[in-house]
């Protein structure tokens, strides 16, 4: 039995038990122990994770894209640009719902569908567990932006860069295009992807709850646009010659054509063209016409290369430009092979025979000086070497070692066969002629300094080959059609007998060629036209090559301001005007 | 420390009022607590202003970019030609007399 406590006086400290001190305090304790050990969890074990689970609900990396660099003309022309483009996408399942009614008619009516037909579509989608949906591509910018505005559920848009080429066709094969994920695929955006082509950078900010950016981290990488790649092509050049060069493959019928303008000092090419052509813009056109024909096609030069084998024979002195050469009566026995001139043209000196262009004579010449010598000729010319100019598929061209040529093969190759190239190793070797035997590299790309020149011939075989060049263009010459009022032209024709699939030649199909130089004075361009299996109008290349190379010549002279060396009154050198050419297909 | 040195300095602390430097500590906590929240402050302000001018310059880029493409249309020589042709009739001279030596205007 215990004593009844006897109440303590008000105000006296109350005596407590000693266990409930200890159990307040050990309960204390472990709350203490459990919120250290809580913390020590969370910003110890699981540090990590949270950090990342939290960064990623707020922090966002915006993607900065470095943009494709643009493809300007020598004067800073646009050839091929990028331009910003929105895709919109979708989440089908958030449109479906109930609530999206109203934002699904609306949308439907922006995209121009049936607010029935795109319901479908999207209930196809969310069926199918699609999360991402396309409802338009690479829209202008303003179109999406409108759509944006309706703020529909789920409806997102996307920025790329599509690549635009103003000029279409008319440079189509020279800058190519490039493939949907914006590298190139074809002509120069292939061969120069890497200069052109950007890096994208990025910028990590916090983003509040609905998506303004309220904090940078200070974390960025800016964005390396592309290079600018500046050619050294003439867009009013270019498109002259594209234009007068369908122009002519529409008068004359023909398969197509190809046609270069070169700046003789510096090798500079001004304008390079071929058709069939393709407009890069559309897609559906990007299946024919590929190739630049100008740069990857090989062809036999014909009469247009007896201007190199003459300048051969007068530097190793084999002949003299006053020497006089017997073509008999217009045809030569060479074993089973027939050497033929259009016309027997009798005893001709040099000048005569590249104005008449007698393939008897070049045989004839071809055979005195030897395999030997045409081959080192031809190969000084650079006939056999690469262009260099980078672009894809370019045309190294064939000159086979002198041991293997038979007589034949000799006299073929004085006057052009059984020797291929491509169309720029002829402008090249003209260049050379036109420069005082001094050859230029060839560029499409514009260079700040220029590559020291290669001297293919001296200057005096060289100065003397070109003023009997002039013969060509003159009165009694193959090419008078390629006379340009005001201005001298040096130049040599060619009618270029194709070879079948089969071996040996076509007797009917023709390339029409035309290589001169302007003014043959100080010569400043040099220009190729050739054209493909003519079949109306005649196959000359004096009558279907020359007045294209004409036309276009004199046009760029004037355009590049080309100081004229001749009296416009002189007769030999008026031409009848040609009939406005056509306007080719835009 | 002897007896008598700790119970002097009892006294000597008991003659200075002590409340003068937390009072002080205090007051430079809040002073920096506020400054802190006007310093966030202005950086949400500054950044929603960069990221209104990012936006603005990304719009002139596209706005120029189109400009661009539409010179570029405007100028094709396909349609100049056809317009100085059809529209304008104009004719292109097969002669053309140059000028020599003058300086461009």
């Amino acid at each position: 039995m215990s004593l009844p406590r006897k109440p303590l006086a008000p105000g006296a400290p109350q005596a407590v038990a000693a266990w409930r001190r200890w159990f307040v305090l050990g309960l204390l304790g472990v709350g203490a122990l459990s919120v250290v050990s809580r913390a020590f969890y969370l910003q110890v074990m699981t540090r990590e994770f949270l950090v990342t689970e939290g960064d990623k609900r707020h922090i966002r990396n915006v993607s900065l894209p470095g943009l494709r660099g643009a493809v300007l003309d020598r004067n800073g022309n646009a050839l091929a640009l990028s331009a910003p483009v929105d895709s919109l996408w979708a989440v089908p399942e958030d449109l479906l719902t109930p609530a999206a009614e109203p934002y699904r008619a609306a949308l439907a009516e922006m995209l121009e569908k049936k607010p029935k037909v795109l319901e479908q579509f999207l209930r196809k989608q969310a069926d199918a567990d699609k999360r991402f949906v396309y409802l338009l591509k690479n829209q202008n910018p303003d179109v999406a932006a409108r759509i944006l505005k309706l703020k529909a559920p789920g409806v997102f848009a996307e920025r790329s860069y599509s690549r635009y080429y103003p000029s279409g066709e008319v440079v189509g094969q020279v800058v190519g295009f490039c493939g949907l994920e914006g590298h190139g695929l074809e002509g120069l955006e292939k061969a120069l992807d890497d200069t052109l082509t950007g890096a994208p950078g990025f910028r990590r900010v916090i983003r509040s709850r609905d998506g303004k950016v309220v904090e940078d981290t200070g974390t960025e990488k800016a964005a390396r646009p592309g290079k600018d790649l500046k050619l050294t092509l003439d867009l009013r050049v270019q498109y002259l010659a594209y234009r007068e060069l369908a122009a002519a493959v529409e008068r004359n019928k023909a398969q197509g054509g190809m046609i270069v303008v070169a700046e003789v000092k510096t090798g500079d090419i001004l304008a390079v063209a071929a058709l069939p052509a393709y407009n890069p813009n559309n897609t559906e056109d990007r299946k024919t016409g590929l190739r630049n024909r100008a740069i990857t096609d090989r062809l036999e030069p014909g009469s247009t290369i007896k201007p190199l084998m003459v300048a051969q024979a007068l530097e190793t002195g084999a002949f003299k430009s006053e020497s006089r050469i017997d073509t008999g009566p217009g045809t030569m026995q060479i074993g089973t092979w027939t050497v033929r001139d259009i016309h027997p043209h009798g005893v001709v000196d040099l000048p005569e025979l590249l104005a008449v262009s007698s393939n008897v004579g070049a045989a004839i010449m071809g055979l005195k000086m030897g395999a030997q010598s045409l081959w080192s000729g031809y190969r000084s010319f650079g006939i056999g070497e690469p262009i260099g100019l980078g672009f894809p598929g370019e045309e190294k061209g064939v000159l086979h070692a002198a041991k293997q040529w038979r007589e034949s093969d000799i006299a073929a190759a004085a006057y052009g066969y059984g020797v291929s190239m491509s169309a720029l190793h002829l402008v090249r070797a003209y260049a050379a002629l036109g420069n005082a035997g001094q050859m230029p590299q060839l560029s499409l790309v514009h260079r700040d300094t220029l590559p020291p020149l290669r001297r293919a011939i001296s200057a005096g075989s060289a100065n003397a080959v070109l003023a009997m060049m002039r013969g060509v263009v003159a009165l009694d010459g193959t090419g008078i059609k390629a006379a340009v009022p005001g201005y001298s032209v040096a130049g040599k024709t060619g009618t270029v007998r194709k070879l079948k699939a089969s071996g040996g030649y076509e007797d009917r199909r023709h390339w029409s060629a035309f290589v001169g130089l302007i003014p043959a004075n100080d010569p400043q361009l040099v220009g190729l036209v050739f054209v493909d299996e003519p079949t109306q109008g005649g196959y000359y290349g004096g009558t279907v090559a020359a007045p294209v190379f004409s036309a276009v010549m004199g046009g760029a002279a004037r355009l590049l301001q080309i100081p004229q060396d001749l009296p416009l009154t002189d007769g030999a050198q008026t031409v009848q005007a040609l009939p406005v050419p056509k306007e080719p297909k835009a | 420390m002897s007896d008598s040195a700790f119970t002097r300095r009892i006294a000597a602390r008991k003659q200075r009022p002590g409340l003068l430097l937390p009072m002080m500590l205090g007051a430079g906590v809040l002073c920096s607590a506020v400054m802190v929240i006007q310093v966030k402050n202005d950086n949400r302000r500054l950044t929603n202003e960069s990221t209104q001018l990012r936006d603005a310059r990304d719009a002139l880029d596209v706005e120029y970019a189109q400009l661009q493409l539409e010179e570029a249309a405007h100028s094709s020589h396909s349609r100049i030609e056809t317009i100085a042709r059809t529209q304008l009739k104009m004719v292109e001279p097969r002669e053309t007399v140059m000028v020599p030596g003058g300086s461009a205007p």
